[in-house]
């Protein structure tokens, strides 16, 4: 067997583990005494440890051998969780972190030094270990059922259900004890239902368990028909049956909330749910289905063009047929679609780590609360959003967030609020990053501006608050008001203006001094696929994304005037600039369409402008393709789609005449 | 001896060279949208079989005299930086072979051409064939 051919796999799959991991991690800081998080764990640094091994990456295996055995003593109670204890783990993640990363780009794991974090490990063990007796006495209690499964029996009874305690010793001859016991299993399933066993179910599949099974089985059928079933099965040395009278029992059944959570169907059950939803997913390259995607996308393309040809021969099956592969089409392209939607939780699954460490850094107590994560958004979107989202969260923390005895002093609760909040609106997703920090200094904002020469003092006076608080977007901003270890990496909130509207979306900020400040990240659902209106200008056509068009109007040329060197039109009593398209983007041949014009009005926020055409072709589902990284940072350009007869015609961003 | 094989196109009566390697697919002259914005050499961009590639006017980035598409005319999908990117050319149907030793980088030209955008020229039974350096055509820093 080559191992390599299952690298990309061990990778992929161990980046999930490590990020579950590292939820699991938050939450048992919050949480210490959550068993089924404490199991979690178990269950991934085992999984790690087997995949590695299996590759052979010895590092991984050792260090993840002994986070097993340290949450093991953790599991038994004999080591308890303190913050110590969770950076411990959190450093081991990191660990795993870098060896995983640097298997990705070497494919070997690299002569990262791992021996010292398992010395502190063993450490940890160690200590403790002196304290703590021998524990065998675990057997005996192991058959205790717990709250849910007492009742369950009960009710069982009520219904005339027999319950049983099984205990089966195997032969010890017996070789194959795991498909033993799966036939055992298998008796006892057709008889009734088992609602718990000793050992579970992950044991007994990986074999470790001796020669003893114990199982709690519900059953119509009498103590002595199970036994006669049970003796068909063989290598089997010893039957015990027992029937549980629970109405009496109830009281001495130990129903210790702990107990429960270790040995009972928690761990088990939690793996069977685990599998199901596993085996319903499939990964999928990206590329695979960009392809599939194009696929679809000539599709419709070729669709277009035949119902355009349809006027000229127009027998009646054809278009029956045409209808039916505008169905097919409409369906695939949809199905296709969903394939490419993720939820944002993706994203937002590494920033409570983000947000512990870097609060733990500035000694501020900040909480980041997230609401959404399920929000689903196009796969584009998703790799592309991490960035801005890192740096506005940063922002608040650093620069928003005040430090505890300011906060104090201000009667603000001394620990810190981020919220970040996802949610649908339309056909957009709103991304909100808010705080409930100082706000944005309007004023500091306003110097700065005349300093970088933006606007004059008297201009600035003009401006609302909000105008203000958005000057923070400009280049040279941020960096400057804010230079720190944390955020002055020498990029500002222009970065992260310039990448959100790259992806045809919008940011705006809103701000209160002393209350805090919320970042509005508004972008479309998908960056595939949009309803556009095309127009024509000269012998060219150009596609307007439907979104941003508020009205179309036409008007007479001479009802233009020119106000501040700017050629304005009145709309319904209001001021609207007016672009002409054709100079703006050079357009030559221009067709003489009278004295009268065609106006587009876009909207930009509360913005209008009216874009003048020379005429409209129609409306239409149009697929976005990128121009390409040779061709990035044209101006008016957001991007281009094919039409029906394979020429491409270019999308406007509208934003950028304002 | 080590020989490397190259693609060879016409423009306004001279032969220049790409390495085979780096020309995806050849085709034939099809719509050009031209881009508002975009470089004054760039001609526009195409439809090829549903990916939107931009396309070169080489004749104006070589400095030569503005020409006619006809039957004979290609555009040459090179792939430069990951990235493609169609040239024009008056014709393009030839595949050749140069051995390493038959191209020399330092030469003078007395032609109008840019120095900087010749790699070499090779030579190749009789036949000079000017090698093009795509980096500095497409203006790639």
């Amino acid at each position: 067997m080559d191992p390599n051919q299952f690298l990309d796999i061990f990778l992929e799959e161990s980046n999930e583990h490590l990020e579950s991991l590292n939820n699991c991690l938050l939450e048992l800081e919050r949480n210490p005494a959550d068993r089924e998080v404490l199991d979690e764990i178990f269950r991934i640094s085992h999984t790690i440890k087997g995949m590695a091994g299996t590759m052979g990456f010895n590092r991984t295996a050792e260090l993840t051998h002994e986070m097993e055995n340290l949450l093991d003593d953790i599991r038994k109670h004999k080591i308890s969780v303190d913050t110590g204890l969770v950076d411990l783990l959190f450093e081991c993640l990191d660990e795993l972190q870098i060896i995983i990363n640097t298997i990705a780009l070497e494919g070997v794991e690299g002569d990262k030094e791992v021996s010292l974090l398992i010395n502190r490990l063993r450490k940890v063990l160690n200590k403790e270990e002196i304290k703590v007796e021998t524990e065998d006495s675990g057997q005996k209690n192991d058959m205790e059922l717990n709250m849910h499964e007492s009742g369950v029996v009960s009710k069982a009874k009520q219904q005339g259900f027999n319950c049983f305690i099984i205990e089966v010793r195997l032969d010890k001859s017996c070789m194959l004890k795991s498909a033993r016991a799966f036939v055992i299993f298998n008796t006892l399933e057709k008889k009734g239902e088992i609602i718990k066993s000793y050992p579970s179910v992950e044991d007994i599949e990986d074999e470790r368990f001796n020669d003893l099974l114990k199982l709690v089985l519900i059953s119509r059928d009498s103590m002595d028909e199970i036994r006669k079933s049970l003796d068909l099965v063989s290598e089997i040395s010893d039957i015990k049956i027992h029937e549980t009278n629970i109405p009496d029992e109830i009281d001495n059944i130990n129903v210790n909330e702990e107990t429960a959570g270790v040995s009972s169907g928690g761990p088990e059950d939690r793996s069977l749910a685990k599998k199901s939803i596993t085996g319903k997913t499939v990964r999928v390259d990206i590329e695979r289905l960009d392809n599939l995607m194009n696929l679809v996308s000539e599709l419709i393309i070729i669709k277009t063009r035949l119902e355009e040809n349809k006027g000229d021969e127009g027998s009646g099956g054809d278009t029956e047929a045409l209808e039916y592969l505008e169905r097919i089409t409409t369906n695939l392209h949809d199905a296709v679609m969903k394939v490419r939607m993720v939820p944002i939780e993706r994203v937002f699954n590494r920033f409570p780590r983000m947000v512990r460490d870097l609060s733990k850094d500035l000694g501020k107590r900040i909480k980041l609360y997230m609401y959404g994560e399920e929000t689903e958004v196009d796969r584009t979107v998703i790799d592309e959003i991490g960035d801005p989202l890192i740096h506005l969260i940063r922002n608040s923390i650093d620069h928003g967030i005040e430090q505890v005895d300011e906060r104090n002093r201000l009667g603000k609760p001394s620990e810190g609020k981020v919220t970040l909040r996802a949610f649908h609106d339309g056909n957009t997703v709103v991304i909100e990053v808010e705080d409930d920090g100082k706000g944005i200094d309007v004023k500091k904002v306003s110097n700065k501006a005349v300093e970088l020469d933006l606007y004059s003092r008297q201009q600035i006076e003009q401006l609302s608050h909000e105008e203000l608080t958005n000057l923070i977007f400009y280049p040279g901003f941020s960096t400057s008001l804010s230079v720190s270890d944390l955020s002055g990496r020498g990029v500002g909130l222009d970065v992260v203006k310039t990448k959100i509207e790259s992806l045809g979306g919008m940011v705006e900020v809103e701000s209160e001094p002393d209350i805090g400040t919320k970042f509005v990240i508004r972008l479309p659902l998908t960056l595939a696929i949009i309803q556009a209106l095309l127009v024509s200008l000269g012998r060219e056509s150009y596609a307007i994304p439907l979104s941003s068009i508020k009205e179309i109007v036409t008007m007479e040329h001479t009802e233009t005037k020119k106000v501040q060197d700017r050629e304005v039109v009145m709309l319904r009593g209001e001021l609207l600039p007016v672009v002409r398209l054709d100079k703006e983007l050079e357009v030559e041949e221009r067709s003489d369409m009278g004295n009268q014009m065609t106006v587009v009005v876009v909207k930009k926020g509360e913005k209008l402008a009216g874009m003048v055409v020379d005429s409209l072709i129609g409306q239409q589902e149009i697929v976005i393709k990128a121009l390409g990284k040779y061709l990035v940072g044209i101006k008016h350009i957001a991007g281009a789609t094919i039409l029906g007869d394979g020429r491409v015609s270019l999308i406007l961003d509208t934003n950028q005449f304002f | 001896m080590a020989e490397k094989q190259y693609v060879v196109f016409n423009l306004d009566g001279q032969e220049f060279a790409v390495d085979i390697n780096r020309v995806k697919t050849i085709e034939k002259v099809t719509p050009i949208t031209r881009v508002p914005g975009s470089l004054d050499f760039i001609m526009g961009v195409i439809n090829l079989r549903g990916e939107v590639i931009p396309v070169i006017d080489m004749r104006r980035r070589m400095g030569m005299k503005p020409g006619k598409f006809n039957d004979e005319s290609r555009i040459i999908i090179v792939v430069v930086n990951d990235m493609e990117v169609g040239m024009t050319a008056d014709s393009a149907n030839e595949v050749i072979n140069i051995e390493d030793d038959q191209v020399e980088n330092n030469m003078e030209f007395s032609r109008n051409i840019d120095d900087s955008f010749v790699e070499g020229v090779g030579k190749a039974e009789k036949r000079i064939v000017v090698i093009l350096n795509l980096e500095r055509i497409l203006k790639i820093d």
